[in-house]
């Protein structure tokens, strides 16, 4: 399994390395957004500040806009959201070519999400450290060190996450429809939109029956030390196991329900 | 989409997701803040409200127009220039979204939810529609300008997805920004005006008279200029591809 995941993640960060050569305005404008999103949030957590008393809030204002930062900078890097781009292949039936490969279906998709997020590093890591000097943070080592620490845990529950909904996707037509229905609330739950530092304990202990702010809150939140790095690898851990085995039962429930037509 | 009704069910709870858990979050934002700058958080729901709700009329009327830049890279643009009217009706109808009458409808509910309840009067009402249909001609034309500057762009317009990205900007109140940002996203970019401004003019944050003289010139602005760029783009298209 470990064998062929770095197979195909080799050859697909290749071959986006090459793309990248041929494109690299993509490269520009793949992080239009992100920076637009990060300003916008900046913009509303400063009014935020003005408008309530900072004392009655559950996090001070640096923490609040380091916060946004990473969050922005994990989204880009880890490449969220990808049930749909996962669920179109068994809709459009180009999953038949995955099936007959000499790889497993998840080690495919785990290399074909892998193999281009590692070649589109450098421009995230680069923007993500502009962005805090300019902001005027100075996190030491230790708080990037936890950050990457923490990414292959992260990666993995997205990616479970996104396995989950293209194996459900073996018995219905809309993956667009699934992948919309769980972007969101992921967005939601997991700090991406209202950072969860800023939430209510009561409505934050509600966001943590799923696994959403595994991605994103509980992460940096362990950066900043607010959290013990270790209750939060327990967690992350807890629902990586949780997801892998919901995602095998699902898998194999499903995959006998494909039917390849020849002709 | 609409081939299985379970398909259809799945689609239709998806846009309602998208709609509640984007606009939870405008209200847990601004109730965290306990207002902000006098707009409380129905207040804020009722402005991000107006915003989807503008998104949605224009995938419904003009998105196809997005289509256009791809077109023109590829050549097949030609297809489009073959059909026997103007150009411009085909691009509008050719990527028509029926799922965004469903998006209507869902906002349509959250407006009224939401909707101001004091200090309305029945020409305060008339004006923020007038106001929002003049707000989406602003958009339309603008859209219309950076789309069509693909006919000048050698190698990709980045134009409109900055477009897109200063969308993002447009839910909240523009008092939020600092002042060189609010006159940009004003008078360059129809963002102010064609959400916050009908919106401040029926919550009388802004008086009706200054509201429509402000959406109005923008509107008529922004329509000549993207038609005039697109047709005389239009002369220079060679049918080549890039």
């Amino acid at each position: 399994m470990l064998r062929s995941i770095a197979r195909v993640t080799a050859a697909h960060y290749h071959a986006e390395k090459c793309r990248r050569l041929t494109h690299p305005i993509a490269v520009v404008s793949s992080l239009l957004y992100p920076i637009g999103r990060v300003a916008v949030l900046m913009f509303l957590v400063q009014a935020v500040y003005q408008n309530r008393n900072p004392q009655n809030l559950l996090a001070d204002y640096q923490s609040a806009r380091i916060y946004i930062l990473t969050s922005a900078f994990l989204t880009v890097t880890l490449g969220f959201n990808n049930a749909a781009v996962l669920a179109e292949r068994i809709r459009s039936g180009l999953v038949v070519f995955d099936l007959v490969r000499p790889h497993s279906w998840m080690a495919t998709n785990i290399g074909e999400r892998l193999g281009p997020r590692l070649a589109n590093l450098i421009a995230p890591v680069l923007a993500f450290l502009l962005g805090m000097s300019l902001a005027g943070y100075q996190q030491g080592p230790k708080y990037y060190l936890m950050i990457t620490l923490m990414v292959p845990t992260i990666w993995s529950i997205e990616f479970l996450i996104s396995y989950i909904i293209a194996s459900i996707t073996l018995s219905t037509q809309n993956s667009w429809g699934l992948g919309v229905a769980l972007a969101w609330p992921q967005q939601l739950l997991s700090g991406a939109m209202v950072p969860l530092v800023l939430v209510p304990h009561g409505l934050r202990n509600l966001a943590y029956l799923t696994p959403f702010p595994c991605l994103l809150d509980l992460p940096i939140r362990a950066a900043l030390g607010t959290v013990a790095l270790m209750s939060a690898l327990r967690i992350q851990v807890f629902w990586i196991i949780t997801l892998g085995v919901c995602s095998k039962v699902l898998y194999h429930r499903n995959i006998v329900r494909i039917r390849i037509n020849g002709g | 989409m609409f081939s299985y009704r379970e398909d259809f069910l799945i689609g239709a709870v998806a846009t309602g997701v998208f709609h509640l858990s984007s606009l939870s979050a405008v209200y847990l934002l601004f109730s965290i803040a306990g207002g902000i700058n006098d707009w409380s958080p129905t207040d804020g729901v009722f402005l991000a409200t107006v915003s989807s709700l503008r998104f949605a009329l224009g995938k419904i009327g003009f998105w196809g127009l997005s289509a256009l830049p791809r077109l023109i890279a590829s050549g097949d643009l030609d297809r489009v220039l073959l059909y026997p009217c103007t150009p411009i009706p085909v691009l509008l109808l050719r990527d028509l979204d029926p799922l965004s009458v469903l998006d209507t409808a869902i906002l349509l509910g959250t407006l009224v939810w939401s909707f101001p309840r004091c200090g309305l009067s029945t020409l305060s009402v008339i004006a923020f529609v007038v106001l929002m249909v003049l707000g989406l001609v602003a958009t339309y034309g603008f859209m219309l300008l950076t789309v069509s500057l693909s006919f000048w762009a050698k190698v990709r317009n980045m134009f409109p997805q900055v477009f897109r990205v200063l969308w993002e900007f447009q839910p909240y109140p523009m008092t939020i920004y600092p002042t060189s940002l609010r006159v940009v996203l004003t008078w360059v970019v129809p963002i102010a005006v064609a959400v916050v401004i009908p919106v401040e003019s029926l919550t009388s944050r802004t008086p009706i008279l200054p509201a429509s003289l402000i959406v109005g010139t923008a509107a008529v602005g922004h329509y000549v200029l993207g038609t005039v760029v697109f047709r005389v783009g239009l002369r220079r298209y060679e049918s080549t591809g890039q």
